[in-house]
């Protein structure tokens, strides 16, 4: 059975004669369910979400959840600019929101670092507008010790920032031309983001739009963007802050300081 | 006729399966000959072969068990039901499938495998007069149960937590994903239901409400926040 979840991909495209068209799609649901849930929740999260939701809510959930730790796209579309990307029409932004969030949560463990320019592209205008998503996006286990998480993040930032070479401001970040080093997993992680920032988002964009954003969806200055990063993370969503210095830290933080002494 | 299968029986899988199918459908067909034709033919052919044994199997020598069971499950367990008793088909069939062609048993095999075997058994249920009144529900719900009985037994296998990871990420990138999230919306509205569950079970499942830490720990930093503000 050691091989019994492999190769599900080219089976959906070849069982369309074999199996009453409605099935297809139903099998492309529990294939990915299965993947999703065995990957992120688990049986127990699986059987949980089926036991509050019924069977189809249960696997949207894992779907959903499993979507999400991948992406690190729990407040999708929080950020102030991700929303008006995503309001914009440039779907996949805000999920790549996400991904650049996952990419700065992780960056303490020095996996990985921020995407290069090619990886980046055009949706690199969400990554790097939503960094009030960083802590969700990191998953639970940023949430999961107290003082640590604080902390954990902050390194995880200051990794990024000082591993890094950003020479550009937002618009170029947004262009995705001037980010550079890193890559490791964000590298793989930047493709399949953009694509998968597509469908699924789309019908989701106009929604946040409309939906006042900030850090967890609190808007702290009730001006629809995102307060200070207390930890000292450059607000890219500002776009009054031109540039971040490799190594250091982003103007704006300066003056707003930092609870851990920026 | 042994070993019924009911909803209050729904560790089956784990019994004795000879003490619960009559015979292993494999082993009834096809035969061993045919078995080295099915590894030689082309995906598909393989596919309708394994089916056309499972399907004479159903309605051939396990007819009476199946029947038996769905006639016992009525309507209320007939989801739980089918969901146990194809995997447990499936099961027979992979296991023997793997000793001349492991390659063959991949969830790619199994799935539309599974998806004709709850047909099978819907006939059998419905020939016996067991209702099934929306069969996409049923359907749908059979697959998926099915699929929670399966986690429930590879789900602590690192290996295939590895593959399931690698598989989930090509999904999430190749479009996948995003039909079969829009799929299940549709139906949940189709049934009546609020799409809304899928994002919020979702986060619930992630960082639970009822943990206290992570919640603490949000509502420092969200305070922190304000205080820079």
């Amino acid at each position: 059975m050691s091989k019994i979840v492999k190769g599900v991909k080219k089976g959906l495209k070849k069982v369309g004669k074999f199996v009453k068209k409605n099935w297809k799609p139903i099998l492309a649901v529990a294939a990915i369910a299965f993947t999703g849930g065995l990957a992120t929740v688990g049986f127990a999260g699986l059987k949980g979400a089926i036991a509050a939701n019924g069977i189809l809510g249960g696997i949207g959930s894992t779907m959903f959840a499993g979507a999400t730790s991948m992406l690190g796209t729990i407040g999708i579309g929080s950020g102030a600019a991700g929303t008006a990307a995503a309001a914009a029409g440039m779907q996949g932004a805000t999920l790549m929101t996400g991904a650049a969030a996952q990419a700065m949560g992780l960056a303490s463990s020095g996996l990985i670092g921020p995407p290069t320019a090619a990886q980046a592209g055009s949706a690199s205008v969400g990554a790097y507008t939503g960094p009030g998503s960083s802590f969700m996006g990191g998953g639970g286990s940023l949430l999961g010790g107290s003082s640590q998480a604080g902390q954990m993040v902050q390194q995880g930032v200051g990794q990024m920032t000082g591993g890094s070479q950003v020479t550009g401001g937002v618009g170029q970040m947004t262009g995705g031309s001037q980010v550079t080093g890193g890559g490791g997993l964000l590298k793989s992680l930047a493709p399949w983001a953009i694509q998968a920032g597509g469908a699924y988002l789309a019908n989701r964009g106009q929604e946040e739009a409309d939906r006042p954003k900030g850090l967890w969806g609190v808007d702290f200055n009730g001006d629809g963007f995102e307060a200070s990063q207390p930890w000292g993370a450059p607000n890219y969503a500002n776009p009054g802050i031109a540039a971040m210095r490799p190594g250091g830290r982003m103007p704006g933080l300066i003056d707003a300081g930092s609870p851990y002494g920026g | 006729m042994q070993g019924v299968l009911t909803v209050d029986n729904p560790d089956m899988i784990q019994q004795d399966q000879a003490n619960q199918m009559p015979a292993d459908p494999m082993q009834a067909q096809p035969a061993p000959q045919d078995q080295a034709s099915l590894i030689d033919a082309s995906d598909e052919e393989q596919l309708e072969l394994m089916a056309d044994a499972i399907s004479d199997y159903i309605h051939g020598d396990a007819r009476e068990h199946v029947a038996t069971s769905m006639a016992n499950a009525g309507e209320e367990a007939l989801v739980d039901t089918l969901a146990a008793m194809s995997y447990q088909i499936l099961t027979m069939v992979s296991d023997q499938v793997a000793k001349s062609a492991p390659e063959t048993v991949t969830l790619d095999v199994l799935l539309p495998l599974a998806a004709v075997t709850i047909d099978y058994l819907i006939e059998v249920a419905e020939a016996v007069g067991v209702p099934v009144p929306n069969m996409l529900d049923v359907q749908e719900d059979s697959l998926l149960r099915m699929i929670e009985i399966h986690m429930a037994k590879v789900g602590d296998d690192p290996e295939q937590k590895a593959i399931a990871d690698e598989m989930f990420k090509e999904y999430l990138e190749d479009g996948s994903f995003d039909d079969a999230a829009g799929y299940v919306q549709q139906r949940l509205k189709d049934r009546g239901q609020d799409p809304s569950v899928m994002e919020e079970g979702g986060k619930e499942l992630l960082a639970p409400k009822q943990n206290q830490l992570s919640a603490g720990v949000q509502q420092g930093l969200i305070d922190q926040s304000g205080g820079m503000s």
